[in-house]
């Protein structure tokens, strides 16, 4: 999984606000744009955002967009990180442990 | 959900050369997969404010993240901004911990913006709006209380 998008959708303070206000719970984005001192069609660009890195979804309630936490963004910030360490530190230990008895020699 | 990210590690040496690798030599260790570019070399810069670089013949310097805490054989904790220079700024903590004739390196890594940008929108810092927070959270919305949260 591409992590590239959502690291980068995370990367801007208003968007991680507008993803901990949908933690509380799902909200139109009239709700949303009520809580943040910047237009709706700001509000309405960091949701598109979001909703490209897999971070949001929205769904048609009546007249209302609906928008919601989605789980696939955050699972790949998460593996990629974990991925990250996976890799690196038996490979740290190794290089470690071989410029230790280099030293010792 | 289990925030932050924990890793360990144990090394046949002592805790001042594990730091020492771990910094020193961080090109040798670091994931050729996780760079900007395969061929970028990576590196802990010395200096009164030292910071973590990848530098790329091409592309020059990058900073990817700042130096926090230096002491060498026992922590060293640094931000980690794996999109940069955009993206979502992650602190990385490592403990050097003697363990018998050896060392155990462990490796807490959380979100966090400890310089906290001035950049904040007005109303948004309202929000604790960390990525540690915003995971936990989502968990909590889409779960209840997740059964490790439960068992520290």
């Amino acid at each position: 999984m591409n992590a590239a998008p959502a690291l980068d959708a995370l990367g801007n303070p208003t968007r991680r606000a507008i993803l901990t206000l949908l933690a509380g719970g799902d909200r139109s984005v009239n709700a949303i744009a009520r809580e943040f001192p910047v237009s709706r069609p700001a509000i309405s660009r960091h949701l598109r955002s979001l909703e490209s890195a897999g971070l949001v979804a929205q769904e048609r309630a009546g007249r209302e967009h609906v928008f919601r936490l989605e789980r696939g963004g955050f699972d790949s910030v998460r593996q990629w990180l974990d991925a990250f360490w996976r890799e690196a530190l038996p490979e740290f230990a190794r290089v470690a442990e071989q410029s230790w008895e280099e030293r010792s020699r | 959900m289990n925030v932050p990210i924990r890793h360990s590690v144990r090394v046949s040496c002592p805790p001042e050369h594990a730091f020492r690798a771990f910094t020193g030599e961080v090109d040798r260790w670091w994931p050729k997969s996780h760079r900007g570019r395969p061929d970028a070399t990576i590196a802990f810069e010395s200096g009164s404010s030292p910071r973590l670089v990848e530098t790329h013949p091409e592309t020059g310097v990058r900073e990817l993240g700042r130096v926090l805490c230096w002491q060498p054989g026992e922590l060293l904790s640094y931000t980690w901004q794996p999109g940069a220079p955009a993206g979502l700024t992650t602190v990385v903590e490592v403990r050097f911990v003697a363990d018998g004739a050896g060392t155990r390196v462990d490796v807490t890594h959380r979100d966090g913006d400890p310089g906290l940008g001035s950049d904040w929108d007005t109303r948004a810092h309202r929000f604790a709006a960390s990525w540690t927070v915003v995971l936990g959270a989502f968990q909590d919305h889409i779960a209840g209380p997740s059964p490790a949260e439960a068992t520290p």
